[in-house]
């Protein structure tokens, strides 16, 4: 036994000597190139895609293994790549691949050939106005509000928002301020001498409250915010100022935050940047803390240095830019100007012509845009030209609304105004 | 050599090389955690590479370990039908009488083994003569089996009384002592003085030996019973001028139920092995007493316990003494009886002796076995508790290291070699046993976990989960040959023809990552670290009852 033991003692030690390196050297992409006899480093590429199953070309090669599959041992260089699915348009991508390093196409977001457009209604509307984050849709065939109804995504039924004979029936809409996750908006309107902010609920099932809050606004501001984690305060941004409203107790702080220079939401915090520069925020309770005592907010992106253009909205717009959202799935901070749509600075798309709006879509690494009367998705891609396939035309100067739980992009169809959806 | 095998009672700079080397253990386990637990986050990339070496190494040990297992299993199947009292009978003659084995028709597996257990035996025999150490007749040869006792109730003795008694070994030539704590309640000591009296004349004899509470230099613990019983044997045997040559000392746990040959076949290896005063005789503790009526994790950890013993009887080499074993009673003399002061007894021993004749000191294995009760309690987590409680004092063998190192380091007369490979084996084990679960079943996920954009755009990143996923599916056929050997070991009679009871059993072997991380991996880092700490473990007696 004592010999047996030692001789399959040193056949382990011998297999372990020989297999250990190997392996090693194959985790980190080396291999033998039996043609030049060589080592040589070498690379790979993560394939993923929605739907599963689609057929992956290198050049002309086609690999056997369908999505999702990693193509290793891939010597550096250039490869032009296909993803090909029947129903579905070819996904074509260059990529430059380095020694030891690896590539990851996730979720690729296969386009199909045609879009399933569904229609919801048979009335024809003018405008939509999306509640971010709630299962409503304020939809509007005229320009007063008598004209509007209020579309409830789950339920897939719409109802007028005012009953005839209201006294704001025939009040014009000209803006429409809403918060996210919530089912509060304010509405600007009303004739040029009698312009009216109207504070509403349309999530209140046993009837409609309106509440008109025109007194708590000297001049128009430049945005409405609400107050994070209190559906019935508001903030009123003006250039350099910031006034408080409360609806509830119908009180007014005037020049609340004053000598700001920027503003924005994250979390359950206002953080402002004020006349240094320097970040401040309001508390929960809304009293004002300490300039320079948080960095919460700058966390993901102040190692880039670049934080104060990408944190404040008013300032991105100072910068010609339009809005931003931060998605934390992926921490991009996505801004958009008229003509580019920008990730952490970083510019991903740089050809539009009037973009209005961006959703984050999936995985925060699809971007859905309005560029004028165009709808588009943009892929993130590792490396190399983001990818943007064209989803639908809309009726002009209309809104879009895309809700990321149920990934349907509602829109006004182009010719008709019909309200329709698209599964994205 | 004239070495103190205690942490206490040693000169002030010993003292503090001692604790200096009590650390050592706990420190390395740590260290191997937490060490790796952070290159995950700092060096992912270094991380992954070491943690591909390392399951690779440890498939393979796995693998080696499993191809051993089956031999030794094997090997206890062989000698599973010998006639060890034959045996005995063909030392004494100094020839091998086989013909006793043709006369015996039996199937042709049975044939196989008799055959291989002949060769066997006919080599052993051949080796002795060689050495001219020849042995004592075997008619001299005396057995003491000391059974330490404090809490336990009659009926978890008597089994293994009646072990002895009805064993294939004349039960009168077994010397049988019930060491006995003075701090026992009055019930266990009238319980063990009718056990003295039932089965006195079934033995040479049958004592009761009281140890006394608070001897000066002694703790709470097995070795100082166990040693106080031993010293009373020897009076016994002195009166009756019987060589301590000639004695064979075994000592049980209260629940050990010996084979019905086991000390035939004991007498037989002690025989047969030329430097026999010189070594301990260790049986395959097996704990089949109550193994069908003990929740599934118990019964799969000393299973494993069982299996571990299996495959290091196959290294006589490097085996050491666990649990119920026996030893020659002039060593257990020479070297000053166990250790009073440490829990672990069963070990200390081993090093005790190993250091005492300098090297020349070994751990004969023998294919039988000792039956023992698996922990229990009333209820599931008592039974886990308990458990862990007993694994930890198992773990707690990590007290003998920094002791056996301070022996090495100070006696140049045990070979070099011996003392590397033996330090090299202390540590392996104490630090793989804290260690190995943890990287497996966490730190050698983490760095493709929390993987950073750096580390993900690696082909390690990709690469490194499927190859441990390769390695993790070569292991599951480790487990299988566990299954299978686990199915063939267990008392059959017990579970009876209940073929579903035997495949949920199979099936428990799936959970035994989970079991061996909280039942072995999680009580030895807390045995490492309480002596990392100086905070010294006493005897915890485990919960033993018959239902």
């Amino acid at each position: 036994m004592a010999l047996a033991r030692r001789i399959i003692f040193y056949i382990f030690v011998a297999l372990y000597l020989v297999v250990c390196p190997v392996l090693v050297l194959y985790a980190l992409g080396i291999i033998l190139n039996p043609k030049e006899g060589e080592w040589v480093r070498t690379g790979l590429i993560h394939f993923s895609t929605i739907p599963e199953g689609a057929h992956v070309y290198l050049g002309k090669s086609r690999f056997i293994q369908p999505t999702p599959t990693v193509i290793q041992d891939l010597i550096p260089g250039s490869y032009n790549i296909a993803i090909r699915l029947k129903g579905y348009k070819a996904w074509e991508h260059t990529v430059w691949l380095d020694a030891g390093k690896a590539i990851s196409f996730d979720n690729i977001m296969l386009i199909p050939n045609a879009w399933e457009s569904q229609q919801l209604s048979q009335e024809i509307f003018s405008q939509i106005y999306p509640l971010d984050g709630t299962d409503l849709i304020l939809a509007c065939k005229g320009q007063t509000l008598g004209e509007c109804l209020v579309y409830d995504q789950k339920k897939e039924k719409a109802l007028p928002l005012l009953s005839y004979g209201s006294k704001f029936y025939d009040l014009a809409i000209i803006s429409v301020y809403t918060s996210k996750k919530s089912n509060f908006l304010v509405l600007y309107g009303g004739s040029i001498w009698d312009r009216k902010y109207l504070f509403m609920d349309l999530g209140d099932d046993e009837g409609m409250e309106i509440t008109d809050i025109t007194k708590l606004f000297p001049t128009k501001p430049a945005d409405i915010i609400w107050e994070p984690g209190k559906s019935k305060v508001l903030f009123a941004v003006y250039k350099d100022y910031i006034n408080r409203l409360d609806i509830g107790s119908n009180v007014f702080y005037p020049r609340y935050v004053e000598n700001m220079a920027g503003y924005g939401l994250y979390g359950k915090r206002l953080y402002y940047l004020d006349e240094d520069e320097r970040v401040a925020r309001l508390s929960g309770d809304a009293q004002k803390g300490a300039p320079g005592d948080e960095r919460i907010f700058i966390r993901s992106w102040s190692e880039q240095q670049k934080n104060k253009e990408i944190m404040f909205e008013n300032y991105l717009v100072s910068k010609g830019s339009r809005s931003a959202l931060y998605n934390e799935d992926s921490d991009y901070l996505l801004a958009w100007t008229k003509h580019e749509i920008i990730a952490n600075a970083q510019p991903l798309h740089e050809e539009g012509v009037n973009i209005e709006k961006c959703f984050w879509a999936k995985d925060g690494h699809r971007i859905i845009f309005k560029d004028g009367e165009m709808v588009y998705l943009l892929e993130i891609e590792p490396q190399g030209k983001n990818h943007v396939d064209w989803v639908v035309q809309v009726k002009k100067g209309s809104n879009v609304a895309y809700v990321q739980e149920t990934e349907y992009l509602y829109y006004l169809s182009d010719k008709d105004g019909f309200l329709s959806r698209i599964h994205l | 050599m004239n070495f103190i095998y205690s942490r206490y009672k040693i000169p002030k700079n010993e003292k503090i090389l001692e604790r200096f080397l009590e650390i050592v253990p706990g420190s390395l386990s740590w260290l191997v955690i937490i060490g790796m637990t952070v290159l995950s986050f700092t060096k992912p990339l270094a991380a992954a590479v070491i943690m591909i070496a390392f399951i690779l190494y440890w498939v393979l040990r796995l693998l080696y370990m499993n191809i051993f297992l089956t031999l030794s299993y094997l090997r206890l199947a062989i000698e599973e039908g010998t006639d060890w009292m034959k045996c005995i009978e063909n030392v004494d003659l100094r020839q091998i009488d086989n013909g006793y084995l043709l006369k015996q028709r039996g199937s042709f597996k049975d044939n196989i083994k008799k055959s291989i257990s002949g060769l066997i035996h006919s080599g052993q025999l051949e080796t002795l003569k060689e050495s001219g150490l020849l042995p004592p007749s075997s008619k001299d040869i005396y057995h003491l089996v000391i059974i330490p006792a404090i809490r336990e109730a009659r009926d978890v003795l008597e089994p293994g009384l009646l072990g002895i008694k009805n064993g294939s070994y004349p039960s009168s030539r077994v010397l049988v002592v019930i060491a006995l704590e003075d701090s026992a309640s009055a019930q266990v000591k009238a319980d063990m003085d009718a056990l003295q009296q039932q089965y006195k004349s079934d033995f040479l004899d049958c004592l009761v030996v009281i140890h006394p509470n608070n001897i000066e230099g002694e703790a709470r613990v097995k070795g100082a019973n166990a040693t106080y019983a031993a010293m009373r044997a020897a009076v016994y045997f002195d009166e009756r001028k019987i060589p301590y040559e000639n004695i064979i000392v075994s000592c049980f746990d209260a629940d050990s139920v010996p084979r019905p040959d086991y000390f035939s076949c004991l007498t037989y290896h002690f025989m047969i092995t030329p430097g026999r005063t010189a070594a301990s005789y260790q049986p395959i503790p097996v704990y089949h007493n109550n193994i069908w009526e003990v929740p599934s994790f118990a019964r799969i950890i000393d299973i494993g316990t069982s299996f571990f013993q299996l495959i290091e009887a196959t290294n006589p080499r490097k085996l050491v003494t666990f649990s119920s074993h026996s030893m020659s009673f002039k060593a257990l003399v020479d070297v000053g009886y166990w250790p009073v002061d440490m829990v672990s007894d069963d070990s200390a021993i081993f090093w005790k002796a190993l250091i005492h004749y300098e090297g020349n000191y070994r751990v004969v294995p023998m294919y039988t076995t000792v039956s023992m009760d698996i922990a229990t309690g009333d209820t599931f987590l008592k039974t886990f508790s308990n458990i862990y409680k007993q694994k930890r004092r198992w773990a707690w063998g990590v007290e003998n290291f920094p002791i056996v190192l301070r022996a090495f380091l100070g006696n140049t007369r045990i070979p070099l070699y011996d003392r590397f490979s033996y330090t090299c084996k202390l540590l392996d084990a104490f630090v793989s046993w804290a260690t190995w679960s943890f990287l497996l079943a966490f730190v050698g996920w983490l760095p493709a976990l929390f993987a950073g954009k750096e580390f993900a755009s690696t082909t390690v990143y990709y690469i490194a989960p499927r190859i441990q996923g390769s390695i993790f599916t070569l292991a599951s056929f480790g487990v299988v040959v566990c299954m299978i050997i686990s199915l063939r070991l267990l008392p059959k009679e017990k579970a009876g023809g209940d073929v579903l009871k035997r495949l949920v059993h199979v099936l428990e072997w799936l959970a035994i990552p989970i079991i061996v991380l909280f039942l072995s991996a999680i009580p030895a880092l807390d045995a490492q670290t309480r002596l990392l700490f100086g905070r010294y473990m006493e005897f915890w007696v485990t919960e033993k009852s018959r239902a």
